[in-house]
């Protein structure tokens, strides 16, 4: 696979977005659901087909799986005139402040590239699960043999100047490829004064400009992470390092100052 | 295309995909454009993007619906009732283009008085004889001076004026008719009607995208010639962002139409010649139309030019004047004979056939009532499949209900290549004729249809040659020069671009014409030069100028558009002589001006048209002495609102489907079907219902009939390519759409005990399927004649041979019936009735 | 003062607390690797990342079972709570002083027991069962959470404690490595350390 040769160029870790950041525009108003960007993505990323089942609605799959990293939402909201049916991409958000590769044990096992792209490499990863915890939309998804799988925004595309295969794909610029704050600026000239993942997780690197609440489209109004790794990254973790300093200069403090019990007995020896 | 052609002249879309951006109001109609051609909905979104208003009209809220801003169910086969509502509304409300109906339609024209119409003749059109279930066309004749010339009144106030019988004749369709029939709410026929006839000032235009869901009906002309008089009357053809826009259901569908796909036609639309038309003389003088009318360019007049050019092409040097050209040689049709698609199965039922080629299509699931198709292919002696995969088709003799032991038909099966793995070009529904280049060879032993086609003219001829045969001379006369050939003669390799400069047509000799000297074996520059005496050849004489000296028009990719319209005249090449945007000399006033300074398509600089190339070169209509009439094919030189050419009358009037839910048409007792199709199974007087023992088993219908309470209709869905045959076999396809579906409303649902994603089983009076159910808000009952209506659809993209196993279910072809439009016979497939049960 | 050893502990005892240390040592050192990217060369040195997780799985599971064996060498004394214990603990174990001396203790002090009980008992279970979740039970989003915070923060009780503890149990008390090496300690140790089980062993 193509990826792990422009890997080598990629920095292996770490949350420093370049500020040349490339991302995703997603309008679901201009979105046809017509999931050629379902097909390009697996179609790139070389990923078998599933044999599923219709389950009384047109979505399928019924969900994200390792090798499924973009899919289209059909929802049915509504009934008579007020009826409305929507379709929404689906996939990674390429978080500036990304809970996966917060929490994920293994560097270089995600990464993120110098586009902003929130990467994967499978060899490295050890298959904890940690950053599907992480992840505040639900994305990761793992292999059979355990390892992470999710959208990359087509890194081996990106790198090379090329759009993610859906973009390319798309015929009605329901998603669009760009800087990211080319893309802000393009939504705001065509109407959108706020866009979601503007801010959220120091930014999200796949926009959305939404008509109507996120919550409509299945999304977290205000996404963020599980409070306990906010918790963890921000003070625990720092504490257990200190807590290991901290006994070991106690100790030593101790000796110095207090100094040990000594057994008066005259040496034993 | 034959309602457009009886309208403006041409069966083609008038406009363009890119031109959709340029409307104001967008109605997508008897098609589903998102699912369908997702493409074309990228010039939508920037129509919308823009200010347009995205109009949805269909039996149940499609992905179409989804993007539209206004939205209206109606019941499958009632778009005539909805839209004669319109025409009645643009009427009563005046918001026709005044201007552009007295210029440019035949609405000033005068009919006789003897002409009368369905609201007095109780359903059917002066000069209809039942037992023959044909018109008399001459009981629509217009009323001629002594000069042959037909009578007009420019004030459109004479009551047998085209106009005024237009008025009469929708005044029928009252808002309650409408919305009794077609089941839409009537505030939303207002509301559509509104939005739509807003485009009736010049500054504004509006476009429709129709496809199947109209063409597919046994009144599908008359859906769409209701569409063109209404375009008609709001001035919205010849412009930008107008048109009727025909979207077709095949990438490559406009191409080979217009190379005679269709049993009636040859190349560039000149007609199939009949028995009874024995010399080349009489064909022609059959075939071209004359007129009285001063004003009119009658371009039909040219007929001989196109077909003696096309009989060269046919037969190079063995066509002379003193054989006709060779005109004997061509095949003919029986005088009355049809041989379209039904008929072709019926016959073949009837054990007609020997032998079949099943060419790049899958009857089996793809034809009407594919149940009768099925067997009929069990008649055969021989079947050649050509096909990038085994089918329904090739493997039809192991498919269900079939004993392997008790067929006798061999079946060969071709593998070709597909479109990417060979050279040639494709004519989008725009009339773009795009050069393609091929992008990797063939797998496996799979070959071009090209060679294909190369080996077997070649074993034939040699056949006829060495054993000679009922009648060689049309094969063994044939010329076929398309590259190097073998010391034998055979051609060892088929060159596409000979092919294309075939089509484009050449000199045969040194010609003078209009004083310019055209050298022997050059291209010929335009049609305009093609010559009735043999001097020239012409394989297509609509595709003249797509290959000529100056190189191969359809390879151009220039982005340069100097209107700004989104026109491109450099890319690729549009017949005819690329102009992107046909009856454009319908956009100006008299002065030539245009009439919506905003999107000007053409406009007359005081000696030439600038901008897209002119529908005609003729000065501005203010020139009495030489300018020509806006649509130079017909031969009065106006667009027809009045059709006197259609089989089923001159105005589109509402008729119930073969199938239908209920008892009479609300309009006319006595006439509940379209008057003028044929039948396939006798019907007894009355309601029309089957009469017993009145055809073939096969051929059985069931209407208003309490087995099969529920209407039906059938469609694609964007994640398979027609029956499947190319998306099935992909994983990632038929992992977004797995199974056979049938879509129902909630309360019908309920009704049935049925939930979503229970398997259910669909039965029509001809067959059954099983599928799994969609319980949907996206289909929602109808009150139809104050009583409710479900209704359900499937798509037909499914078949018994991939997946292997079954799981994917079968055609929902299985369900529909036997009958067609009475102008095309383009099956009934988009209305039916069928029950629907727990399986 | 003649010079007399005592048993304090048996080799069951010693052999046990070596496995549960070095065990504790392993899955603290690849922990730290994985914990902080910085650290991640600790891996390295065991042999890659995809290794350390074997290396840390298994060693947890090491780990888990010598923690359990080793409570039962002392779980019954940890919970019962004396008087010595209660004076032990205001002293602060006289830890803090170079004077005050805490009255004279069981074979073991107050600080021990309530090492032993929250420490090794409660944390040592907290980290073993939250290890145990990750590994085997991480279906759900919920689980690997709960499960990842708990293993989090039972790590950093131990990254306090532990080397606590080995200050404790060498440099703050010379004389007492020898109860997890030899077993046996000198009747002066066992006198100032634990008077009482040092009276109970026959030491006056």
């Amino acid at each position: 696979m193509a990826l792990e040769q422009v890997d080598i160029k990629r920095r292996l870790s770490g949350v420093d977005v370049p500020t040349r950041r490339k991302g995703l525009l997603v309008t679901p108003e201009l979105c046809i659901g017509c999931r050629g960007c379902q097909t390009a993505c697996k179609e790139w990323n070389k990923l078998p087909g599933d044999r599923t089942v219709n389950r009384g609605t047109y979505e399928n799959p019924p969900d994200l799986t390792p090798n499924l990293f973009n899919r289209i939402r059909f929802v049915e909201v509504g009934s008579g005139d007020a009826l409305k049916w929507l379709f929404i991409s689906q996939r990674c958000m390429h978080c500036t402040d990304a809970g996966c590769m917060k929490v994920c044990p293994a560097p270089g096992a995600l990464y993120r590239t110098d586009e902003g792209a929130v990467a994967f490499n499978k060899d490295k990863c050890i298959g904890c699960k940690f950053c599907v915890a992480g992840c505040p939309f639900n994305i990761p998804r793992y292999d059979e043999q355990g390892r992470v799988a999710k959208c990359h925004l087509c890194s081996d595309r990106i790198a090379y100047g090329l759009q993610p295969a859906c973009a390319k794909t798309c015929p009605t610029g329901a998603i669009r490829f760009g800087d990211r704050e080319e893309l802000v600026s393009y939504a705001k000239n065509v109407g959108f004064k706020s866009l979601y993942g503007m801010n959220d997780l120091g930014g999200l690197g796949v926009l959305y400009a939404f008509k109507e609440k996120p919550s409509y489209y299945g999304l977290p109004d205000k996404p963020d992470f599980a409070p306990t790794i906010s918790l963890w990254k921000g003070i625990l973790k720092p504490l257990a390092l200190i807590g290991l300093g901290g006994a070991l200069a106690a100790a030593a403090t101790h000796y110095i100052t207090v100094g040990p019990k000594e057994t008066d007995e005259g040496g034993e020896e | 295309m034959a309602a457009l052609a009886e309208s403006f002249g041409r069966g083609a879309m008038t406009n363009h995909w890119i031109d959709i951006r340029n409307s104001d109001v967008i109605l997508i109609m008897g098609s589903n454009a998102a699912e369908n051609h997702p493409v074309s909905f990228k010039w939508v979104m920037e129509a919308r993007k823009k200010g347009a208003k995205l109009i949805s009209v269909d039996p149940r809220f499609t992905r179409t619906s989804a993007k539209a801003d206004l939205y209206a169910p109606l019941r499958s086969g009632s778009d005539i009732a909805f839209l004669n509502g319109m025409i009645k509304y643009i009427i009563d409300n005046e918001l026709y283009d005044e201007f552009y109906v007295k210029h440019y339609t035949n609405a000033p024209f005068i009919v006789n008085k003897d002409f009368k119409m369905p609201g007095e003749l109780d359903g059917v059109f002066s000069g209809y004889d039942p037992k023959k279930r044909k018109y008399n066309k001459k009981a629509w004749a217009f009323q001629k001076d002594e000069n042959g010339v037909i009578r007009k009144d420019m004030t459109l106030q004479d009551p047998y004026c085209v106009f005024q019988l237009l008025k009469k004749h929708t005044s029928r369709y009252t808002l309650d008719m409408v919305e009794k029939i077609t089941g839409t709410p009537k505030d939303k026929l207002v509301e559509i009607y509104k939005t739509y006839a807003s485009s009736g000032k010049p500054d504004r235009s509006a476009t429709i995208m129709y496809a199947m869901g109209w063409t597919q009906h046994t009144v599908g002309t008359q859906i769409i010639r209701t569409m063109a008089i209404i375009q008609l009357l709001l001035g919205n053809i010849g412009v930008s962002g107008g048109g009727v826009n025909a979207l077709r259901g095949e990438s490559n569908v406009q191409g080979s139409t217009d190379h005679c796909l269709l049993f009636h036609i040859l190349p560039g639309y000149l007609k199939t010649p009949r028995a009874s038309q024995q010399t080349l003389t009489e064909y022609n003088n059959k075939y071209t139309p004359k007129t009285n009318e001063p004003m009119s360019a009658n371009w039909w007049g040219n007929y001989p030019k196109y077909s003696v050019s096309l009989l060269k092409a046919h037969y190079g040097a063995k066509a002379t004047p003193e054989n006709e050209f060779g005109y004997e040689w061509l095949p003919k049709l029986d005088d009355g004979q049809n041989a379209s698609w039904i008929m072709l199965f019926h016959e073949m039922l009837l054990g007609k056939f020997k032998g079949f080629f099943a060419w790049g299509q899958n009857p089996a699931c793809s034809g009407t009532n594919a149940g009768k198709v099925r067997k009929a292919l069990a008649k055969l002696e021989w079947m050649v499949n050509v096909n990038l995969f085994d089918n329904e088709t090739g493997s039809f003799w192991r498919g269900p209900g079939m004993n392997p032991s008790e067929i006798k038909t061999e079946v060969f099966q071709l593998p070709c290549a597909a479109s990417c793995e060979k050279e040639g070009s494709i004519t989008n529904s725009g009339r773009w004729a795009q050069w393609r280049y091929k992008a990797a060879d063939p797998p496996g032993e799979a070959k071009p249809d090209s060679w294909i086609i190369n080996e077997l003219f070649w074993r034939v001829k040699r056949l006829y040659e060495k054993e000679g045969g009922v009648y060689p001379d049309p094969v063994v006369n044939l010329a076929w020069d398309y590259g190097p050939k073998t010391p034998e003669g055979k051609v060892r390799v088929i060159d596409p671009h000979a092919i294309a400069r075939e089509i484009n047509g050449y000199f045969l000799e040194d010609k003078v014409i209009k004083g310019k000297l055209f050298k022997k074996g050059t291209l010929v520059p335009s049609f305009a030069y093609l010559q009735d005496d043999g001097s020239t050849s012409s394989g297509n004489w609509l595709y003249c100028g797509s290959y000529t000296e100056k190189g191969n028009m359809m390879a151009r990719r220039s982005k340069k558009d100097p209107t700004g319209l989104g026109l491109y005249p450099e890319w690729s090449w549009c017949w005819p002589v690329n102009r992107r945007i046909l009856y454009n000399r319908a956009s100006v006033d008299l002065n030539g001006r245009p009439r919506n300074p905003k999107r000007p398509v053409i406009y007359w600089n005081g000696s030439k048209w600038v901008g897209d190339v002119p529908d005609g070169g003729w000065p501005p209509l203010i020139n009495k002495a030489k300018t020509r009439l806006a649509f130079i094919m017909k031969p009065a030189g106006v667009a027809h609102i009045f059709g006197p050419g259609r089989a089923d009358g001159p105005f589109p009037e509402h008729y119930e489907p073969l199938e239908c839910p209920v008892q009479e048409n609300p309009l006319s007792k006595s006439h509940r079907i379209n008057p003028a199709v044929k039948l396939f199974f006798e019907v007894e007087d009355g309601q029309e219902k089957p009469r017993k023992g009145g055809g073939l088993p096969e051929d059985i219908f069931a209407t208003y009939d309490s087995r099969y309470p529920y209407v039906a209709t059938t469609y694609r869905v964007t994640e398979h390519w027609q029956t499947g045959v190319l998306t099935r076999h992909l994983p990632w396809q038929l992992e977004m759409m797995p199974q056979i579906f049938v879509e129902l409303s909630p309360e019908l649902a309920k009704e049935k005990g049925i939930r979503s994603g229970d398997k259910v089983i669909v039965s029509s009076a001809r067959g059954k399927v099983w599928a799994i159910a969609i319980v949907t808000n996206r289909f929602r009952p109808f009150k139809i004649m104050d009583k409710t209506v479900h209704q359900v659809g499937l798509p037909w993209c499914f078949g018994w041979q991939y997946p292997e196993d079954g799981s994917g279910g079968d055609s929902s072809n299985l369900l529909t019936p036997t009958i067609g439009d009475a102008n095309t016979m383009i099956p009934e497939t988009k209305a039916f009735m069928v029950n629907i049960e727990k399986a | 003062m003649e010079k007399r050893l005592l048993q304090k502990t048996t080799a069951w005892e010693r052999c046990n607390h070596w496995i549960l240390a070095l065990s504790f040592i392993v899955l603290f050192l690849t922990g730290l690797g994985f914990l902080y990217q910085s650290l991640n060369w600790i891996n390295t040195v065991f042999g890659g990342n995809h290794l350390a997780k074997e290396i840390h799985r298994w060693g947890g599971l090491v780990f888990a079972i010598s923690l359990i064996l080793t409570m039962g060498n002392y779980f019954a004394e940890a919970v019962s709570f004396t008087e010595e214990d209660k004076k032990w603990l205001s002293s602060l174990g006289g830890y803090f002083s170079r004077t005050e001396e805490p009255p004279p203790q069981g074979r073991l002090n107050a600080g021990q027991k309530l090492f032993y009980l929250v420490v090794v008992l409660i944390f040592g279970l907290a980290i073993s069962l939250s290890g145990f979740m990750l590994w085997f039970f991480n279906t759900s989003r919920g689980l690997i959470l709960f499960a990842h915070f708990l293993h989090n923060l039972s790590y950093i009780v131990f990254a306090f404690a532990v080397p606590l503890h080995i200050y404790l149990s060498t440099a703050a008390n010379p004389g007492t490595l020898r109860v997890m090496t030899r077993g046996t300690v000198s009747a002066a140790w066992a006198k100032k350390h634990h008077g009482k089980w040092a009276r109970d062993m026959g030491v006056d």
